[in-house]
């Protein structure tokens, strides 16, 4: 199989396959992040697709340090923080209407699924991507640090903010 | 509690998602095998993980209409394209513009295989 970096090679020869490879590689870990970070399903398919364009554009200047995906989780980031500020003037920033659970929900673990993700989404956006990146992409806190341009000791507290309000809802 | 495990509770929710490294990987297990309390939060984080995971998972891929919007995009910042010939021998041109540089590029396809057609630049 080729390698990301070597599609990535191609993509920044304007190979559109090697950019299609890419989009079924990693626009459904893209997805699920712009997902998680904006709260919105229409806002996440702009941001997947402002993500592989930016991809697209800036192949070339890929520094190869990081992972292609954890490069790629990077841009998703700014483009769905893009996408907030220019959709919700005057709403705070990835602040986002949960579902509530219903409390009719028949089966225990639906039940809890649906309290999980109203919490997940009752976060703020700050702490719900560390989360996501911790818990779904599996990244070290070093290189959650690195992605988001912050302390590390800022990473773990906001893992433990963001755990305590999520251990509420599963006792 | 000890202050020890203060330390290694930070660690905890990195543990359980797989996710922690060498050399706290090792320490930390290595406290694990001395601390039931430790223990029992670990175990708490390990089906907190897991939950996550189990709402994320459920956030839907993107639809093929994501793509094809992409490139529909792509296809317009690459300015010209021109494509000869068959899937047993070929040739595919294209104008891309990156930057502001404007680059030619083209294939060679023989067989369904690519070739190249101009040397890659660094
Ligand atoms: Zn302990």
């Amino acid at each position: 199989m080729t390698s990301d970096r070597e599609l990535l090679d191609h993509v920044a020869r304007g190979e559109e396959d090697a950019l299609h490879e890419l989009f079924r590689r990693y626009g459904g870990r893209v997805g699920r992040f712009a997902r998680t970070l904006t709260g919105r399903e229409d806002l996440a398919d702009d941001v997947v697709q402002e993500t592989f364009l930016a991809l697209w554009n800036g192949a070339g200047s890929f520094a190869g340090r990081a992972q292609v995906s954890t490069w790629l989780l990077g841009i998703a980031r700014n483009q769905a923080h893009a996408a907030l500020r220019k959709e919700a003037k005057g709403a705070r920033l990835g602040s986002v209407p949960s579902d509530l659970p219903d409390p009719r929900e028949e089966v225990e673990h639906e039940a809890r699924a649906a309290r999980v993700r109203a919490a997940l989404e009752r976060l703020p956006a700050e702490q719900r991507e560390v989360v996501f990146l911790a818990f779904y992409e599996g990244l070290p806190y070093r290189d959650i640090a690195e992605t988001l341009g912050v302390p590390e000791g800022t990473v773990k507290s906001r893992m433990h903010h963001a755990k305590r309000k999520l251990m509420e809802v599963l006792s | 509690m000890s202050s020890d495990c203060e330390l290694f509770r930070q660690w905890l929710p990195w543990y359980a998602a797989g996710a922690l490294v060498d050399p706290e990987r090792d320490q930390l297990a290595a406290h694990l095998a001395t601390c039931a309390a430790c223990r029992e939060a670990l175990a708490r984080d390990v089906v907190l993980v897991g939950e996550v995971r189990h709402v994320l998972d459920e956030f839907p891929s993107p639809r093929e209409e994501v793509w094809e919007a992409i490139r529909a995009r792509t296809q317009h910042s690459s300015l010209a394209r021109v494509d000869l010939g068959s899937f047993v021998l070929g040739i595919s041109l294209w104008l891309v513009l990156r930057g502001r540089q404007l680059l030619l590029r083209g294939d060679l396809r023989l067989l369904g295989r690519r070739y190249p057609l101009f040397a890659e630049e660094g």
